[in-house]
């Protein structure tokens, strides 16, 4: 026997077909635990189905990443991108400031929230021009504001915090 | 019939059409609104005018909407509606290309092809083709809604496990909430907010909107999505004959097949996009080229998805039964104007039926003006810096979210599917296979389960009925000879590497 032996590794693909299953194998036993009546068709047994067929296509996505890993691409010269750096921080903040401004929602009302809000993700688009910053933060929400509520008469969160 | 147009050619109806327009183009190309919202909010006015010219308003803006999702699909890679997603697919690409016009041009040109040969299908089709729909019984939707799942794996970019994976993902989280034969509840985990499962307008605007925000924000592009002003008087934004020589069999067919899913009661406009534009790069002697802004891409897609907005009514006047959710909406203004949809609006209402015939034909053209006319304008949006402009779209997007659904739950939800759609796109695994199975998901459980209470629980039935087998079939083949040549193509790249 000549061959080498190939080293089995789970790689990115890998991992997460791991974690679909598991999540998958959850909502499968979730629903094969709940106890209801049906016909030839209990209310559980499609999603069930389903939950079952996510973990075996993630199975199916081990087993193939396993078998046949990507080919890594090759290695570029080219210098660093300036706009890439902190790029996991900028997504993070942004979902952060999603949240708080969803829950500013009903607390400040829609237009100081939703001005708040442009302007935060204006600075983490990269915007450092202070006038467009502002005069944005005046007229994108405003306009929200009139279109919804004065012209198609939809109420949008007033502030209960100003009472 | 000629009587009709003349009913239809008044200042007032014209005017109520071009207002329904414009408003569906705009509502339609801004990301976090759609035009079931606009027919909705526009419903209680149309209560107040004349019958055809309340629903020639609701038509304008149910055709002009149908295409606008494409503006913001071209332009910005955010599609304005579900079905635009696909028209992103080659016109994101052609846009990045310095060819938006070209992109706009054929999305309106094919769109306003579709609607044409759908007016056309509603007029001479309409009880020969409703009788047919009728006739497709719960286990030809089962494996229709099967077939379609199986083409969303073979089309989905990479790995046809992950698209595979994703439909099932979507066909899943359909499931949530009540139960839709013996409304019991379910996968609600103590949520009462879950109870009517998770809200569509929720996972469009989080899987495209918000992740594509997130997606931005990541790279942070200094550039604006377009840099300069983009003229469509310049060449590479002209169609040309070889662009023409391409796509016109491909209007031709997908308008065709767009008829046929219009008038199927439950599939509609995206389901049309997403199985013309996969039938289209199936059938391509140039498969390769798809995704990186084949213009026969765009034609597929919006011919496809604006082909069902006359046929939706086939089922609708014919039978009573609503196309879509759109047609769905209409019927309210059909039973307060005392129209009663159904085979005695042909006997009782022919002047309202032929009117209503060349209402759809008028709009159809008045469509095409405004398009053509509006298209410079709408072009410039490419201008916008990303800095501000995707900034407005995630307010634009919660805020959308909030007034349809009035739930902070689902606003949290719109979040939640962004992280999930940005995480998807990170890692290779195609979003808009989750969406089609989200909607495809209560057709098959359905289907499924009233073709088991028909059975008395046999198997059998689905490959007993000669179409629910073919269908089944072809599914079952589909996904055999896609797997094994992409088993055998990513063998190749090993062995190359």
């Amino acid at each position: 026997m000549t061959g080498r032996r190939r080293r089995v590794a789970i790689n990115g693909d890998g991992w997460i077909a791991v974690a679909v299953a598991l999540a998958g194998g959850f909502f499968a036993w979730h629903l094969a635990s709940a106890h209801q009546e049906g016909g030839y068709f209990r209310p559980t047994t499609f999603p069930l189905a389903f939950a079952v067929a996510l973990v075996v296509l993630a199975l199916a996505l081990l087993g193939w990443s396993l078998a046949r890993p990507a080919v890594p691409a090759p290695a570029q010269d080219a210098p660093p991108d300036p706009d890439r750096a902190g790029a996991g921080s900028r997504v993070a903040a942004t979902i952060v400031a999603t949240v708080l401004y969803v829950v500013a929602l009903p607390w400040l009302g829609y237009l100081v929230s939703s001005a708040a809000y442009f302007g935060a993700l204006s600075l983490l688009f990269g915007n450092r021009r202070p006038v467009s910053i502002v005069v944005a933060m005046i007229l994108v929400p405003a306009a929200l504001f009139l279109f919804f509520e004065k012209y198609m008469i939809v109420l949008l969160p007033s502030a209960r915090l100003f009472g | 019939m000629l009587g009709a147009f003349g009913e239809v050619l008044t200042f007032h109806i014209l005017f109520l059409i071009v207002v329904g327009l414009v408003i569906g183009i705009v509502i339609g190309a801004i990301p976090g609104l759609n035009v079931p919202l606009a027919v909705a909010i526009a419903l209680p006015i149309t209560f107040h005018l004349s019958p055809i010219g309340g629903l020639a308003m609701l038509v304008g803006i149910y055709k002009g909407g149908t295409y606008g999702g494409s503006i913001s699909a071209v332009l910005i890679n955010v599609p304005g509606t579900p079905a635009a997603a696909t028209t992103g697919l080659d016109g994101a690409p052609l846009t990045r290309q310095g060819k938006a016009g070209k992109a706009l041009r054929m999305s309106l040109y094919a769109s306003i092809i579709g609607e044409a040969v759908s007016d056309l299908a509603l007029i001479l089709f309409a009880v020969p083709i409703a009788i047919l729909a009728l006739k497709v019984g719960p286990p030809e939707m089962f494996s229709v809604g099967l077939f379609a799942l199986s083409l969303v794996g073979v089309l989905s970019q990479g790995n046809m496990v992950k698209g595979l994976m994703s439909a099932a993902l979507g066909v899943f989280l359909s499931t949530f909430g009540v139960d839709p034969l013996t409304g019991d509840f379910r996968l609600t985990f103590g949520f009462r907010e879950l109870s009517g499962g998770w809200s569509f307008i929720a996972l469009v605007i989080g899987v495209f909107a918000v992740s594509e925000v997130l997606a931005q924000v990541e790279r942070r592009s200094a550039r604006p999505v377009a840099t300069g002003a983009v003229r469509l008087s310049d060449p590479a934004h002209r169609l040309e004959r070889a662009d023409w020589k391409v796509s016109l069999p491909v209007i031709a067919r997908s308008s065709a097949i767009g008829v046929f899913i219009g008038a199927v009661p439950g599939l509609g406009a995206a389901v049309s996009a997403y199985l013309n534009y996969g039938i289209t790069r199936n059938l391509s002697r140039h498969p390769e080229r798809f995704g990186k802004g084949a213009i026969e891409g765009v034609a597929a897609a919006e011919s496809g998805n604006n082909a069902v907005t006359g046929s939706t009514f086939i089922p609708l006047l014919a039978l009573g039964i609503p196309g879509d959710v759109i047609t769905a909406i209409m019927l309210g203004a059909f039973i307060v104007h005392g129209l009663i949809p159904g085979p005695a609006l042909f006997q009782k209402q022919s002047a309202f039926v032929a009117a209503f015939f060349a209402m759809m034909v008028v709009t159809t053209v008045l469509h095409l003006v405004i398009g053509r006319v509006g298209l410079p304008l709408f072009v410039q949006t490419t201008r916008f810096s990303n800095k501000l402009l995707f900034p407005a779209i995630m307010v634009l997007s919660v805020t959308g979210v909030y007034v349809t659904t009035n739930s902070y739950f689902d606003v949290f939800a719109t979040l939640g599917f962004g992280v999930l759609g940005y995480g998807m796109t990170k890692h290779g695994f195609p979003v808009v296979p989750m969406l089609i199975g989200f909607i495809l998901g209560p057709l098959i459980e359905v289907g499924l389960r009233q073709s088991l209470i028909m059975s008395r629980g046999g198997l059998g039935i689905f490959v007993t009925r000669p179409v629910s087998a073919a269908f089944l079939a072809i599914a079952i083949a589909t996904i055999a000879v896609v797997g094994v040549r992409a088993w055998r193509a990513s063998g190749r790249r090993q062995e190359g590497a």
